[in-house]
């Protein structure tokens, strides 16, 4: 019981946690990123286990995270108010070309991480060859080109 | 770009700017949130700090006691009795209500001569302090759930009740 509110808690916390500091891809968190979340794991493993160390309380933290990942998905597949709640819906961030820069602001997005996005995803180098950019859900930022004449 | 041509493109990606702002003000308040929350950390309002540290004294007023208000469960803190004045002879703590069944004693400072249980009850032994000297006790205690443990310590006859909030 003590093992399923532990995990439970933590699957919470970290929940708000994340989503208060804000929508980051995998695929554009730097190294110092990637040891922080290395470091929060680390954290974390304490207050899922306790004293507890044995192979059934691990099983046990596990199967819970994963069960409340499950629900959770299952949910948000069916209910579009509780799947916007959780996850958050795209912003535009570029309009043919041009940054909207309340957006980048209020998204805490800069011009250079949607040009690196530009770069990385269609091959363009300056901001005029954009129609649109989209900070997706997942935190990534979708590039679509502008039609060359 | 216009606003009809802005108005499209939003419509086009599912955008809902209204919608989003409030999760935006919702993590600048969670920001704020986790900035009180590192703050009354390192003062200690979870355990560990000025804010969490108590003193008082027994109702006789012969034994004072300082301790940590705010524990967290399965942390370390300290139980520090001494007497106001100069202790003669061996010296008896006991420890009843919570500090026998809510937490554990894990170490005593000097250490115990002597030890004693029965249900509901401890009571340590500790040897003579030097002649002319007050007679001091530290306790080295960790609590095994949360919740609020309240018990007493009776040190030779000064008896002091504390209440101690444990964390999870």
């Amino acid at each position: 019981m003590e093992s399923v509110i532990r995990a439970a808690s933590v699957y919470a916390a970290l929940w708000l946690l994340f989503r208060i500091t804000g929508r980051r891809s995998m695929s554009h968190i730097t190294t110092f990123d990637f040891v922080l979340l290395l470091v929060v794991g680390e954290a974390t493993q304490q207050a899922l286990l306790g004293e507890d160390f044995s192979l059934t309380n691990g099983l046990l933290v596990i199967s819970t995270l994963l069960g409340l990942d499950v629900a959770l998905r299952w949910i948000k597949a069916r209910d579009q108010r509780t799947e916007r709640l959780l996850e958050g819906l795209p912003t535009l961030l570029v309009l043919d070309g041009q940054p909207i820069h309340e957006r980048l602001r209020e998204a805490r997005i800069g011009e250079d991480e949607i040009l690196q996005s530009a770069r990385e995803t269609q091959g363009l180098t300056r901001m005029e060859e954009i129609r649109l950019a989209v900070l997706e859900v997942s935190g990534t930022i979708s590039i679509i080109p502008r039609a060359k004449d | 770009m216009t606003d009809s041509a802005l108005q499209e493109a939003s419509r086009l990606v599912g955008e809902d700017l209204a919608f989003q702002r409030r999760i935006w003000r919702f993590q600048r308040w969670g920001w704020a949130g986790l900035g009180l929350l590192v703050l009354l950390g390192a003062l200690g309002a979870f355990g560990g700090g000025p804010l969490a540290e108590a003193r008082t004294r027994s109702e006789d007023g012969a034994v004072e006691v300082e301790w940590e208000r705010i524990e967290r469960a399965g942390r370390e803190s300290t139980i520090r009795l001494r007497t106001v004045a100069p202790h003669a002879g061996p010296l008896l703590l006991r420890l009843e209500e919570g500090f026998v069944d809510r937490v554990t004693v894990s170490a005593a400072e000097p250490r115990a001569a002597g030890e004693a249980r029965a249900p509901g009850l401890v009571q340590l032994r500790f040897d003579p302090p030097p002649e002319g000297r007050r007679a001091e006790v530290v306790l080295r205690v960790h609590a095994r759930r949360p919740g609020l443990v309240t018990g007493r310590l009776v040190l030779g006859e000064s008896a002091v009740s504390l209440h101690l909030v444990i964390l999870p």
